[in-house]
């Protein structure tokens, strides 16, 4: 079949350097995976091509790249997949990351962020004669996070990173659970601690594009999300972030629906007057536009059977 | 015509009130017939599940056996709630053990989830029930001189495993 590939191309050297878009239709079979399709452009077509790849069996995540507008491993994909119908494909490089040329990103933000969380096992107490014994049952729910090849998807297409490059990002944050989660290490709290900073845990907006993007089923958004539960019951609760858990869930267990406008007030604090006042604006805001939630908020008609849930599976609301 | 167990979520009675009489609007004329499901809860919109995923799947379980009863698709127009919902009902319909725990718990409701919701978006409706062609022949006022930035909501398509749903431009 033929099929056109638009890449999106930048070259550093060029006298105004730019991206542009390149159009290549080349003859591949249905089979074919994206990489091999671009290592035939670069072979056949266009020398000057630079991509980054190596095992080829989505193992080594060299390959990473947004194919139609989403990252994955360019080895994973097929083209019968990415154009069912013999549709265009646009490769593009990873975003969030600069560029080097072409498809080619510099990774060294998605280092120092994975680095930044401290990726190794810091257990306590003397060294036993053999290796560290672990339950089984307590590394099995590390299995999945341990798949991670560190190939940038996530971190590419992160929704939070595009606006805000300080957040750690998925990636880290789904390193730092496998050794929060790992009983060997002695340092949880202190990692819970600093997971619970700005740029941590609760940076995340839950958009769920790491966990659709990620080539080998990491679910760094589940990871984050577990994490924060693990940080609250470390008692690391009086975060802004935490702080909106409690009184969403507190709200939700009292009338059976969400209170919007008690929510915000409850997050901060009735009496922290600094935030209540720079809610102020954001809620003149909205009566303005009509968009202000009711003063009082009604009862579910059967609200005490959501209450009796929640006396049952949350007791301390 | 094509029926449904409405699910209004809290933000469209709340922060974005001009969301349910639209919705309400469109159906009408598009001849879906909606009976709202005024006794569910709030889905916990992924935020009450950092804390307690146990005590969201029960919520929602509670809101999918009220849409049993009523023998009835649920459609919401929140993308959070129909996200959330459908990975409740994805966690719910995969492990007949978690299922029959969290119906423990909705029994002294006098209620049984039995793994059987249908849960969508109104967007998803008018696209697999009325279709984009029949739609274009409701349209009264064509908005050609706008130019549009939409935001349907993150989990309007994600998580694509739990919601059964391709993207469709």
């Amino acid at each position: 079949m033929e099929v056109t590939v638009k890449v999106k191309r930048f070259n550093p050297e060029a006298e105004n350097p730019a991206p542009y878009w390149a159009e290549y239709p080349v003859e591949v079979e249905r089979f074919t995976t994206v990489l091999d399709t671009l290592i035939k452009i670069r072979e056949e077509v266009d020398g000057s091509l630079a991509l980054r790849c190596s095992c080829r069996s989505a193992i080594c995540g060299s390959c990473a790249m947004r194919v139609n507008g989403h990252a994955g491993l360019a080895c994973k994909m097929r083209v019968s997949q990415v154009s069912p119908e013999g549709e265009a494909i646009t490769v593009e490089p990873m975003g969030v990351m600069p560029v080097v040329k072409d498809l080619v990103v510099d990774m060294t933000p998605f280092w120092d962020k994975v680095r930044a969380v401290e990726p190794w096992l810091q257990p306590q107490g003397p060294e036993p004669e053999a290796e560290y014994l672990a339950p089984n049952e307590d590394m099995l729910h590390l299995a999945g996070v341990m798949d991670c090849i560190m190939c940038g998807a996530c971190v590419s297409d992160c929704t939070v990173l595009e606006v805000d490059p300080n957040f750690l990002g998925p990636a880290a944050l789904a390193k730092a659970y496998r050794f929060v989660g790992d009983p060997r290490d002695s340092q949880d709290d202190a990692r819970l601690q600093a997971l619970s900073e700005y740029t941590g845990i609760w940076d995340c907006t839950r958009c769920y594009e790491c966990v659709e993007v990620c080539p080998k089923g990491v679910a760094p958004m589940d990871r984050i999300m577990a994490l924060r539960d693990k940080a609250m019951v470390a008692g690391y609760d009086k975060t802004i972030g935490a702080r909106h858990t409690d009184a969403f869930t507190e709200l939700v267990g009292h009338s059976g629906w969400l209170d919007e406008l008690r929510l915000p007030i409850k997050t901060v604090g009735m009496f922290n007057l600094p935030a209540m006042l720079s809610l102020a604006p954001v809620g003149l805001r909205a009566l303005l536009k009509g968009k202000m939630p009711p003063i009082f908020h009604k009862m579910l008609p059967n609200v005490e059977s959501v209450r009796r849930i929640f006396r049952k599976l949350e007791p301390e609301e | 015509m094509p029926k449904y167990a409405f699910f209004p979520g809290c933000v469209s009675r709340g922060g974005c009130p001009e969301l349910y009489p639209a919705a309400m609007q469109v159906c009408e004329k598009l001849e879906i017939e909606l009976e709202e499901l005024t006794g569910a809860s709030c889905t916990g919109a992924g935020v009450l599940q950092e804390k307690n995923q146990l005590l969201g799947d029960v919520l929602n379980a509670r809101t999918f056996a009220m849409a049993e009863v009523a023998g009835l698709p649920i459609m919401t127009i929140c993308s959070t709630c129909q996200g959330v919902m459908s990975q409740a009902n994805k966690r719910l319909k995969d492990d007949p053990e978690y299922l029959a725990k969290v119906n423990t718990h909705l029994a002294e409701e006098s209620l049984e989830y039995n793994g059987t919701a249908v849960i969508k978006h109104l967007l998803w409706v008018i696209i697999e029930d009325v279709g984009l062609e029949a739609l274009r022949g409701h349209i009264t006022n064509p908005l050609t001189h706008l130019r549009v930035a939409p935001f349907y909501g993150c989990y309007i398509l994600r998580p694509s495993d739990a919601l059964g749903f391709d993207e469709n431009p």
